[in-house]
């Protein structure tokens, strides 16, 4: 039997062959690390692979290479984040071909143990906290599909960090998130990592009012977070691509969990769950729950 | 509190010269007042303030007006603005749920302000420093009754301390 590795590499070759993408957008392996590769026609495709380790939202690189025809490997993830892309206009879905995969859960890197280890074998302490919650393993609407299907457990519910930070006091969740931001040193490689953040111009960079200043520090950094969750809200759709890339391992996605946990709440929605769901702030109902409006 | 107590973390603060002056002159002429930024929609809240004022009816004077053409016009942007340059609290008015000017403005900016408050309440900002109203044209005692409320919990809540967040 074909392993996934192969028949992604026929599945890709088949669509090159047909003419049907420019661009093939998946996994490609190297020094034993697994990283996202944009692929041409004449492209090594050797390379592709899709394991444990692909965590990278690949929808990340669908604005930059619009106008092209795109082959892109879809996880439950992307699958969300076409949706949110579709509901808000930036990708031309006659142009997409969704390569479904089974997802076997991706690895936490933080989390893996030292040395060698056989990633299939690994259970659920090792997974990302997004796996844990995934509703549905198999690409739901693939053009394409690879590999086998595989069953989906049970989603865990909730979220943990958020909710032991919500049980802190006001005063110890602002010490904490004061340390937390106290360590950011605005790199930015959350905005880049998250594929809704496709803005040219970013609210950071702007001079004429500038927002925030240039420079690191807790209450600047604070509000460059709390900025870029309004901006998500209702959008993100907790692929956790901005924690896991964090090079100071602040756990950017609770400020987003924060707003993607009340809107369900609130508004009953849920980003991304289809591909005519409108962005949550673009949309309201005439009887919103308020309940700090005086 | 004697405002020279908390000069120190004042330092930290963003803002011109000019400002700071003005601001340590304000500090020390007596006792703290808190300084409130609000945003007033032009067609209501902006005018039951107007008529508030022409009404002469008495209220705090603590509020420094920023006249919008809508509630959803403020940013989230403008709010957190507002803190960094030295406000102790925000206070957003617009018309009420469906009698907005543009038909469905403040519809939106409830939902936006929802999300903004859910923030800072989540990074332990005190929920007395940022509240939002709905006053219409003809409340001029709701507006001089909503100032009260807001600045008599801001002078319990007092001074807006850098520690409450962050300082560069």
């Amino acid at each position: 039997m074909a392993t996934i590795k192969e028949e992604l590499q026929a599945a890709a070759k088949k669509l090159f062959d047909d003419d049907r993408v420019d661009y093939f957008v998946g996994y490609a392996e190297d020094y034993g690390h697994t990283f996202p590769a944009i692929l041409a026609k004449d492209s090594d495709l050797s390379r592709l692979t899709f394991d444990r380790k692909s965590y990278n939202n690949l929808a990340n690189f669908l604005p930059e290479l619009r106008g092209f025809r795109v082959g892109l490997i879809c996880k439950q993830c992307e699958v969300r984040t076409l949706n949110v892309l579709a509901a808000e206009g930036q990708i031309e879905r006659d142009k997409l071909v969704v390569v479904g995969v089974p997802c076997p859960a991706m690895v936490d890197p933080r989390k893996l143990p030292q040395g060698e280890a056989d990633l299939a074998a690994l259970d659920e302490s090792y997974w990302q906290e997004k796996c844990r919650r995934c509703p549905e393993r198999n690409t739901p609407f693939a053009d394409v599909f690879v590999g086998e299907r595989v069953s989906t457990p049970t989603p865990a519910e909730g979220w943990p960090l958020l909710e032991e930070v919500e049980a802190m006091s006001a005063e110890e969740r602002l010490a904490w998130w004061r340390e937390q931001m106290s360590l950011c040193i605005r790199c930015y490689a959350c905005r880049l990592a998250c594929p809704l953040c496709y803005c040219h111009q970013c609210f950071v960079e702007d001079n004429k009012p500038q927002w925030l200043d240039k420079s690191v520090g807790p209450e600047n950094n604070l509000h460059y977070h709390i900025i870029r969750a309004i901006h998500l809200a209702g959008r993100c759709i907790e692929c956790q691509e901005c924690s896991r890339v964090c090079p100071a391992g602040i756990p950017v996605d609770v400020l987003n969990n924060v707003l993607s946990r009340d809107f369900g709440e609130r508004f009953g929605y849920v980003a991304g769950e289809t591909a005519e769901t409108e962005p949550a702030l673009i949309q309201y109902e005439r009887d919103d729950k308020e309940d700090f409006i005086l | 509190m004697p405002r020279s107590a908390a000069t120190s973390s004042e330092c930290g603060r963003r803002g011109t010269v000019a400002e700071k002056e003005k601001r340590s002159a304000r500090e020390t002429a007596g006792p703290w007042e808190p300084n409130i930024v609000g945003f007033l929609c032009n067609w209501c809240s902006y005018a039951g303030a107007d008529l508030a004022g022409t009404s002469r009816i008495p209220y705090a004077c603590n509020v420094r007006v920023i006249r919008v053409p809508c509630s959803s016009r403020v940013d989230p942007l403008m709010i957190l603005r507002a803190f960094r340059e030295g406000a102790d609290g925000v206070l957003v008015s617009g018309c009420h749920p469906g009698d907005c000017h543009y038909i469905d403005g403040n519809y939106y900016a409830r939902r936006k302000l929802i999300a903004l408050k859910r923030l800072l309440d989540h990074v332990g900002l005190d929920p007395r420093r940022f509240r939002v109203s709905w006053v219409s044209a003809s409340e001029g005692r709701k507006w001089a009754e909503v100032v009260k409320t807001v600045t008599r919990e801001l002078l319990e809540a007092g001074p807006f301390r850098y520690e409450e967040n962050g300082d560069d």
